[in-house]
């Protein structure tokens, strides 16, 4: 059927133009501001790549990218592993389907709770005193002394807080995965020889292997990108032990009003995505689930 | 392997899917479990498959109780009619698969793949994914998977149904000759009755979970034991006709107001005088019902209206009509009646009486 250019822009126009706005024009604003020394003052001064030399030549910058990436890896263990446990806990060794979803919704909670009100939750749980959730526990295993969690293990903390909301989006996305898989190919699995384990690394793992780089790749860009949890649960602290990139950016343009400054840290950012989104497609060979129906 | 059901049953909550069954499938033979879809065909062979326990009763293989053996230990093979291929692995390591578990060397697999996908005439697909595979191809492929590892029994489960028509014949005829050379003990579940006829050596019938009749083909077209049998064996089914019947001048007489017929001397026997003005159900294949054209004078009163025609191929189906009574017939087309003509009726084979409560066949000694 012959479709009319002007037709097919008049669907997609409006589209166009919100795709336009929000996601494009920011991106090259952030390239433009990046070139320039914009402070508190706004005015667009052009420095070429000072910018850059500036944070390449900064041992914090170092520091900043370790810590990112070990936040990312740590809590990706939770986002991505833990996720996939909880769901074959929810699916594969629950047959009690009500049971299953009472679980699952337990998990999903905090994603309904006000950001703020987790972050508390948090707090009380790692509180210094006593009084804390984790000491409170402590003291139950006959520990007298409380651990200030935040000063000793800060790292842990913001793991913990993200890890725990981040697993229940993948534990969702797996767990219908999981179940969408027919029953036949696991029991043809178990008539053949097969046990649990093998079953999850031979039939599971490589049947919903869409579904976890998906997971992979969109919870390493989120972690790479958001910083809301470690603002207000350590703000970077102590002593930057936990300053991620994203907040290392913010902080530069929001709390120290170095927009350009800011602006070139975030566009390292969305480069390492982009670089991390390619490799992700190679390793999990995007090309050929393209290519082929999935079929269950 | 000879393997017993001994009083299975099986309840999912409120659904009693398998009821007390009792079914013995001698060793080397090939069994068919026959019946309408949710029976209880599936629940029953996935029991002997040991991916569900029965609530009750106990499974034989040979002289050992089964109830508590894991699947993996049972040496079974089974076929889904959806076949199960993985489908992120080749045709070669699908068929691999059980022998990978069982840590066998790559040599042996290598072998036992190539020796089995031989005799199933698959050697030349063993690069390739299933999605690669017609339905056929597939389908061979999951029954070398399940026999490559020399199971004691073959279990299938509407191994055919995903197949076209065509494929359908000559995959069951293909079937029934392997399973015959491997002389192993198969079951194999279809809701198919004519399917069921050409492969077994023995007809387990089931209606809601409880077997109805458990005999040999021949038999079971003969001599079945009940009304259910009888229509659900035979195609197309066979003609049901209410009615009662009636002792005269020593004879016995079936009777409704459309139809009067004088019942062979044997079921005379068979019945006693007390059967008189019992209200029974009449039975006839419609191959056993014979039309004929000419007008014998009087016989006005006992011909029959063609209402339809339907072509069967070399045969034609013809439904006849009488007052309240209707009647199919099997007819060749060398004698081709029309829509709206008046025909005579005989019934010339096998005739049945079933009760009228309980849908027993009254001939059947119990
Ligand atoms: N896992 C299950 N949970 C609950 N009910 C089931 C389950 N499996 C089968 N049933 C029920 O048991 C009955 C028999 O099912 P099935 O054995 O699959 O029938 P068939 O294979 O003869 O079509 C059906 O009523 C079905 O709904
Ligand atoms: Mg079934």
């Amino acid at each position: 059927m012959e479709v009319k250019t002007s037709s097919v822009m008049g669907f997609l126009g409006p589209f166009l133009i919100l795709v336009l706005a929000f996601y494009f024009i920011p991106v090259i604003l952030t390239v433009i501001l990046s070139f320039t020394s914009m402070d508190y003052k706004l005015s667009w001064d052009f420095t070429g790549f000072t910018n850059f030399e500036h944070f390449l030549t900064q041992s914090l910058t170092y520091k900043v990218l370790l810590t990112t990436f070990v936040y990312v890896a740590l809590t990706l263990i939770f986002n991505v592993g833990i996720a996939f446990l909880l769901a074959l806990m929810t699916t594969y060794f629950t047959t009690h389907e009500n049971t299953a979803m009472f679980f699952r919704a337990i998990w999903l909670l905090p994603r309904l709770t006000p950001v703020v009100v987790y972050c508390l939750l948090w707090m009380w749980i790692f509180e210094p005193t006593q009084y804390g959730l984790f000491n409170t526990i402590l003291s139950l295993f006959g520990k007298s002394s409380s651990i200030d969690w935040f000063s000793s293990y800060p790292m842990g903390v913001i793991v913990f807080a993200n890890g725990f909301i981040g697993a229940s989006f993948g534990m969702v996305t797996f767990s219908s995965a999981i179940k969408s898989i027919s029953r036949d190919y696991i029991w043809s699995a178990q008539v053949d020889g097969a046990g649990d384990w093998q079953i999850i690394k031979r039939i599971i793992i490589p049947m919903i292997k869409w579904e976890i780089m998906y997971i992979f790749i969109w919870q390493t860009l989120s972690l790479l990108n958001s910083y809301v949890y470690i603002l207000i649960l350590t703000d970077g602290g102590p002593l930057h032990e936990t300053e991620v990139w994203s907040l290392y950016a913010y902080h530069k343009a929001f709390k120290y009003m170095e927009f350009g400054n800011g602006a070139a840290l975030s566009l390292f950012l969305v480069i390492i995505g982009i670089i991390f989104t390619f490799i992700s497609w190679k390793i999990f060979g995007f090309r050929k689930m393209m290519g082929q129906e999935v079929s269950r | 392997m000879r393997v017993l059901l001994d009083n299975i049953t099986k309840i999912f909550g409120k659904v009693v899917a398998v009821n007390d069954l009792t079914l013995e499938v001698e060793d080397g033979k090939l069994v068919v479990l026959l019946g309408p879809s949710g029976c209880g065909k599936s629940t029953t062979l996935l029991m002997i498959a040991g991916i569900y326990r029965p609530t009750e009763g106990k499974i034989w293989f040979g002289d050992n109780v089964v109830n508590d053996l894991p699947p993996k230990d049972r040496k079974i093979g089974l076929v889904f009619q959806s076949y199960a291929l993985y489908p992120h692995m080749t045709v070669f390591e699908n068929i691999a698969f059980p022998l990978r578990l069982k840590r066998e060397n790559k040599k042996e697999i290598d072998k036992k793949v190539k020796k089995i996908s031989e005799f199933l005439e698959i050697g030349e697909l063993l690069d390739r994914k299933p999605i690669q595979l017609s339905g056929g191809q597939q389908q061979r492929v999951a029954v070398a998977r399940a026999l490559v590892k020399s199971p004691d029994i073959l279990l299938l489960d509407e191994p055919l149904s995903n197949l076209d028509a065509k494929l359908r014949v000559v995959m069951r005829t293909e079937l029934k000759k392997m399973q015959m050379r491997l002389g192993i003990t198969t079951i194999f579940v279809t809701h198919d009755q004519s399917e069921a006829m050409t492969v077994a050596d023995k007809i387990a019938v089931i209606k809601n979970g409880v077997l109805q009749q458990y005999s040999s083909p021949d038999e079971l077209y003969d001599i079945p034991k009940n009304l259910f049998v009888a229509t659900f064996v035979g195609s197309p089914p066979m003609n049901i006709i209410e009615g009662s019947l009636s002792f005269k001048d020593g004879n016995l007489f079936f009777l409704n107001p459309d139809v009067r017929f004088e019942l062979p001397e044997d079921m005379k026997v068979v019945l006693k005088q007390e059967r008189n003005t019992e209200e029974v159900l009449f039975g006839v294949r419609p191959e056993d019902v014979n039309i004929s054209y000419e007008r014998s004078g009087s016989q006005d009163s006992t011909s029959w209206l063609v209402d339809m025609i339907e072509m069967m191929g070399r045969e034609l189906l013809v439904t006849l009509s009488r007052e309240k009574t209707m009647l199919k017939t099997i007819v060749d087309r060398e004698h081709v009646p029309s829509i709206g003509e008046k025909v005579n009726v005989e019934f010339t084979g096998k005739v049945f009486l079933f009760d009228k409560y309980s849908g027993k066949n009254l001939l059947c000694e119990e």
